[in-house]
């Protein structure tokens, strides 16, 4: 236990440094910034005479291109175990496919809706602990209140959490954005380190994974004896989550080209939003 | 549950009293009007996943969102790179990707969604976002339109949904294809996707 402990805080050391250190962006050629003279040239296109107009005047060069990145992005992650990553992405793919969908689809028909969320409900509620830490952990006092006030309400009129009578009865406590450990090391200011695809939950990060690892301490299911009933509860939860999101993962997928690559884009950019809230 | 949807009244209401902003089309009247109308497309049985259902909707789609301006953020300084005739098949093929998956997917399932218009604000002279948000059984999906004016009209030149900003999402895959393949090798991918 203690190597492994040894481990874990070697591995935390590693991402503070390794915050400063994202993958510098690629500089293409030094180009010449370049703006076309040419008028707007307006195509008509025959099939269905759809006009598509080019304004070659409106051209930005290369450093203005940076420039709007930079607004919007501002984060590359570098990506070093890219083959190990490709090859965990794709099993994971093909569990999802083979496994938890078809069983997911099975269990949407006999599930309604409204059943399947409130087994959300509960696996949200359970994990109060988790996010209520970590509210703390990043000074968010109000969302740690929120957490504790709906937790007390959900679980005690709301079944044990299956209903969110919070939402209704205290509106005034707004459901506040999930927090987690790794928000909390991004609140202290570590980066994502590299990327990391995790067997079976996906996408994640050093950072993220750190994070990950730590919540498993935070989650009521993992103290479930004998263990082989907690993965069982793991696998039920992740059924359900696929029975009510699984159609947002295979629309991503069918929307990319390259669906690795969009993928990470998407946590990326989910992740940031989840650290600015 | 009563609460909870008399406020998505009140909120529907308000937002549609909103007044204008000046001279030019508001934007988020720009694109409520023809969102609206694709959900009440998608909401009548009677032309239910049919061919016919498509067109429309894509007729609607080609009017507020501005499938130039996305092409040209989607490939960023790749967008040079590409001949006239190039970035006219790219437009195309890029919006008809873009079109189908929006289409499929609304056709596929998420019928039953209410969209409520939260709020319209001015980032810059010529730039706003519309916020707003799917409602899906119990669960809120914040969607954002982020819109540009061109020639006194407003249009839609990217999608954020939950923080995932579309145009981005692609010009990562895009620069990854880009680095070592053409510009026409591109085009062939997304021709071969589209026709899937």
């Amino acid at each position: 236990m203690k190597t492994a402990f040894r481990i874990t805080i070697s591995l935390a050391v590693a991402l503070f440094f390794a915050s400063c250190a994202h993958a510098p962006k690629s500089t293409l050629s030094q180009s010449v910034p370049s703006k076309s003279k040419e008028n707007a040239k307006e195509i008509i296109l025959a099939d269905n005479s759809e006009k598509i107009e080019l304004e070659e005047g409106d051209e930005l060069s290369d450093e203005e291109w940076d420039e709007l990145e930079d607004e919007e992005d501002g984060y590359v992650l570098a990506d070093p175990f890219y083959p190990i990553n490709k090859i965990i992405w794709h099993f994971n793919d093909a569990v999802f496919y083979a496994l938890l969908r078809p069983v997911s689809v099975v269990y949407s028909a006999v599930l309604p809706a409204s059943f399947r969320q409130g087994i959300r409900n509960f696996f949200t509620n359970l994990t109060t602990p988790l996010r209520y830490v970590a509210c703390l952990l990043q000074g968010k006092g109000e969302a740690a209140q929120a957490e504790l006030v709906r937790f007390v309400v959900n679980s005690t009129t709301g079944f044990l959490g299956l209903v969110d009578t919070a939402a209704i009865w205290m509106p005034e406590f707004e459901k506040p954005s999930p927090e987690d450990l790794g928000q909390v090391l991004a609140s202290w200011g570590a980066g994502h380190g590299f990327y990391l695809v995790l067997p079976f939950y996906g996408p994640s990060s050093l950072r993220d994974g750190l994070g990950f690892a730590g919540s498993y301490y935070l989650n009521p299911v993992s103290y479930v004896k004998p263990v082989e009933t907690s993965y069982y509860i793991k696998i039920g939860e992740a059924v359900n989550d696929a029975s009510i999101s699984g159609k947002d993962y295979m629309m991503l997928k069918e929307a990319a080209l390259d669906p690795y690559e969009a993928f990470k884009d998407a946590y990326i950019q989910y992740r940031q939003k989840l650290v600015e809230e | 549950m009563k609460k909870l949807f008399i406020t998505l009244i009140i909120l529907m209401a308000a937002s549609l009293t909103a007044p204008l902003l000046g001279a030019a089309q508001d934007p988020m009247e720009t694109i409520q009007g023809p969102i609206n109308e694709v959900l009440l497309i998608l909401q009548s049985k009677s032309s239910k996943g049919t061919v016919s259902e498509k067109e429309r909707i894509r007729a609607i789609i080609n009017d507020f969102f501005d499938f130039t301006e996305i092409s040209r953020r989607a490939l960023a300084r790749n967008w040079k790179k590409f001949s006239p005739d190039e970035k006219t098949a790219f437009i195309r093929i890029f919006s008809e990707l873009l079109s189908n998956t929006y289409i499929n997917q609304m056709q596929g399932g998420f019928e039953n969604d209410t969209v409520i218009f939260i709020s319209s604000e001015k980032i810059k002279e010529n730039q706003a976002v519309v916020r707003t948000k799917i409602i899906r059984v119990n669960i809120e999906i914040p969607l954002d339109y982020r819109l540009k004016k061109k020639n006194d009209s407003w249009a839609v030149y990217d999608i954020k949904v939950e923080g995932i900003s579309l145009v981005k999402n692609y010009r990562g895959q895009f620069k990854k294809i880009l680095a070592r393949k053409s510009p026409a090798h591109l085009i062939d991918l997304l021709k071969k996707k589209v026709a899937k």
